[in-house]
């Protein structure tokens, strides 16, 4: 059996370069897909992987491994996204609707969406993208509305009143809708 | 008949008023070649004079057929040399990786790629590869040696000059440099200077001896190792003729001169020659600890 | 324990980037805590294909290009001059150093009054350029000096570069020092003059001697000249205009033994680096 994420950790704060080595392998992956879908730029996306993993290496000693290393990598990733973003001129960002706008969802995500989120799932579903955005970078990816505005290139202040109706719509379809 | 790598020709070289090297002639053939001498020899201002550091006092030298005199000559000598000095000293905070970068920077591997993969290779020869992310501070005094001769095998170098490389490290890691410095001289040439006669007798064909600046012997192991030939004995204690004595590992008592008749004659070894050598020449002879 | 996993299609349309936003969000959360499905994740991807490379990590946290590299190479840099510039020992504490100093000045010129306070001042700030200078490079400041000269890369290169660097860091903080001190008439700016002769001095010099032991010296005599300018009343003697002849010959003087030194790099000369004990080996 592998080695669990928190023991190569705690190899990576000993010096350890070929641990650090098994956790690139390990997350390098899901951690370009999941930051590609918010900034399709490649060049980007390699620098902010490269400093996350430097970061790993220099704050594995001092990580307290309650949640998962998973988590804490996410943490770490979209943070340096949002700081390079914040530098940039433009946004090479692709849009939180999906690419296939207008097709059918495919059955299986019809059911995994019914099975994750269930009627949530579907609520989420009719909220209108800019919203269903904001919910996403600060509520899933964790944001505060600060970094979501810049993730976003929009206005904090935006976000928070998307936000505040994107809360009071779905209360409103949760609550409406029989249990 | 190949031509040298080194020539000297009547060099000296005075320090403070003393002579260190004194109307110095020795010629270096490809292959590994091992500089004899106690300390106070001149083994590492003649090394220093080969690693283009050093100029002379008066005498010719020729390195890879070029006079490092010659301020231009004297690059492309560089273009060409690995040097790992006696004392080496590292910048504060440096991991090994940074300084074996530096240093291949400083060699003239400009391209990034490159340099990486030739940083990459040179320690991992040195099998300091795990443990290049660390700074080098926390290494030990063996391992701080081995960063200094990765360096030195950066760009594979026509001449390797290497003062004490094996200073500090235990047998495993004495072997195995061996290993690599026998590999670099079958396609260069390489030359040690150490006192430990056993590093000689491994690795290399030909011996230079110095003793006060000056060369008392030139020429192959075997030549130098015959002339102590029928000059080693065994006995039960040690012989008051003899120039030196020692007690050896089985209890019984090594002594190198002239042997009483009937002794117990044995093979001599580099050690012996040496010895002898450094006898003959009317030193103080002391063995010293391996 | 979670035992439901995301199959294998609708993860494969996840990393095609085809998966509806809903769909994505759950399998990105689901994600986080399921090794299994990242190390299928991982199965689906090329690391190739991944932006950038292990190699690269590997090489800066090995401790191949620092900060201070990286900013050098956008700034227009070689990389490979990079580097040399970087292993600056002097680099990192130029600026800390410098800051401090300015700071210094500033506390010291406020209680020690007027008269005082420029005379100190005149005196130190030439000797910040010269010392982070003779800091640079040189058997003093290098660990491995005899290493480098051995090497093919020209040392007046690496001397020139590293001392540029070190000026850019220091110079600018001392000039605005020199600004925001009550100083008299063009002292905040005239002492320019004899810091670089002294600066063009040194450098010339370190080919031969040990950088530090000239800007020791030169360190000395200036600041006797400024004391003893003090002493005697006019403390702006020393940047007379008969004094400006002066620096501008040391200037000269100290170009021409640049230009002569530079193909003398060697560790000749009385101050190579050699312990008594050691020097007969």
């Amino acid at each position: 059996m592998q080695p669990p994420d928190s023991e190569l950790l705690k190899a990576v704060a000993d010096g350890d370069t070929v641990a650090l080595a098994e956790l690139y392998q390990r997350h390098a992956p899901w951690l370009s897909i999941r930051l590609t879908r918010r900034c399709n730029d490649d060049g980007v996306v390699a620098d902010v992987l490269q400093d996350t993993f430097v970061a790993v290496w220099r704050g594995a000693g001092s990580y307290r491994g309650e949640a998962e290393v998973a988590g804490w990598l996410w943490g770490v990733a979209v943070r340096r996204l949002v700081s390079r973003l914040r530098r940039r001129a433009g946004r090479a960002e692709v849009p939180f609707e999906d690419v296939r706008d207008g097709l059918e969802a495919s059955v299986e995500e019809q059911v995994l969406e019914g099975v994750e989120y269930g009627d949530l799932g579907s609520a989420l579903a009719r909220l209108s993208p800019e919203m269903r955005a904001v919910v996403q970078a600060t509520v899933l990816d964790g944001l505060t509305a600060r970094e979501a505005a810049r993730l976003l290139g929009i206005p904090t202040n935006t976000v928070k009143t998307r936000l505040f109706r994107a809360k009071a719509q779905l209360r409103r379809e949760l609550v409406e809708v029989p249990l | 008949m190949t031509t040298p790598v080194i020539e000297l020709q009547g060099v000296s070289r005075r320090f403070r008023g003393a002579t260190v090297l004194d109307d110095l002639q020795l010629e270096v053939m490809p292959g590994v070649v091992g500089l004899l001498g106690p300390n106070g020899a001149g083994k590492t201002t003649l090394l220093r004079i080969l690693a283009t550091v050093l100029g002379t006092d008066g005498g010719s030298v020729r390195i890879l057929g070029r006079d490092p005199e010659d301020a231009a000559e004297r690059t492309e000598i560089r273009r060409r040399l690995g040097y790992l000095p006696q004392e080496l000293g590292y910048p504060r905070g440096f991991t090994a990786y940074r300084f074996v970068d530096y240093m291949a920077v400083l060699k003239e591997i400009e391209d990034p790629t490159v340099r990486r993969a030739e940083v990459r290779r040179v320690l991992e020869d040195v099998d300091l590869a795990d443990r290049a992310a660390k700074s080098i501070r926390t290494l030990s005094g063996g391992q701080r040696r081995r960063v200094g001769l990765a360096q030195a095998l950066l760009g594979s170098p026509e001449l390797l000059v290497l003062d004490e490389p094996t200073t500090g490290l235990d047998p495993e890691q004495r072997v195995s440099l061996r290993t690599v410095l026998a590999e670099r001289g079958r396609a260069s040439t390489v030359i040690i200077a150490t006192h430990q006669t056993e590093d000689v007798a491994a690795l290399c064909e030909h011996v230079i001896v110095l003793d006060r600046g000056s060369v008392s012997f030139q020429g192959t192991v075997s030549a130098l190792v015959a002339e102590a030939q029928g000059r080693v004995w065994l006995a039960d204690a040690p012989d008051p003729r003899a120039q030196v004595s020692w007690r050896t590992a089985t209890g019984r008592y090594r002594n190198l001169g002239v042997p009483p008749p009937g002794a117990d004659l044995v093979e001599p070894t580099l050690e012996d020659a040496y010895l002898l050598l450094r006898g003959a020449a009317g030193s103080e002879v002391e063995r010293e600890a391996a | 324990m979670n035992t439901w996993h995301v199959d294998a299609s609708t993860l494969g349309a996840w990393v095609e980037g085809t998966s509806g936003p809903i769909a994505s969000a759950s399998i990105e959360q689901h994600l986080v805590q399921c090794a299994q499905c990242r190390a299928a994740v991982a199965g689906l991807v090329r690391i190739e294909d991944v932006p950038g490379s292990w190699d690269d990590v590997l090489a800066e946290v090995s401790g191949g290009a620092g900060l201070v590299e990286r900013v050098l190479v956008r700034l227009g840099l070689r990389a490979g001059d990079a580097v040399v510039v970087g292993a600056a020992p002097v680099l990192r504490i130029a600026w800390s150093a410098g800051l401090a100093a300015v700071l210094g000045f500033i506390l010291v010129a406020s209680m020690v009054g007027d008269d005082h306070g420029q005379a100190l001042f005149l005196a130190l700030a030439p000797l910040m350029p010269v010392a982070g200078v003779a800091a640079a490079y040189g058997p003093s400041a290098d660990p491995s000096y005899e290493l480098g000269l051995a090497a093919p890369y020209r040392m007046i290169r690496l001397v020139l570069l590293r001392s540029a660097a070190v000026l850019l860091a220091a110079v600018p903080i001392t000039v605005a020092a020199g600004l925001l001190l009550p100083l008299d008439g063009a002292t905040g700016v005239a002492w320019v003059l004899p810091a670089l002769a002294f600066t063009v001095l040194v450098l010339g010099a370190g080919s031969w001697v040990d950088p530090w032991a000239a800007a020791v010296t030169v360190g000395a005599g200036w600041v006797t000249a400024v004391a003893v300018s003090a002493r005697l009343g006019d403390v702006l003697a020393v940047l007379a205009p008969s004094a400006v002849v002066g620096y501008v010959v040391l200037i000269v003087a100290g170009a021409l033994l640049i230009a002569l030194g530079t193909p003398a790099w060697r560790l000749d000369g009385q101050w190579a680096p050699m312990q008594p004990g050691r020097e007969r080996t």
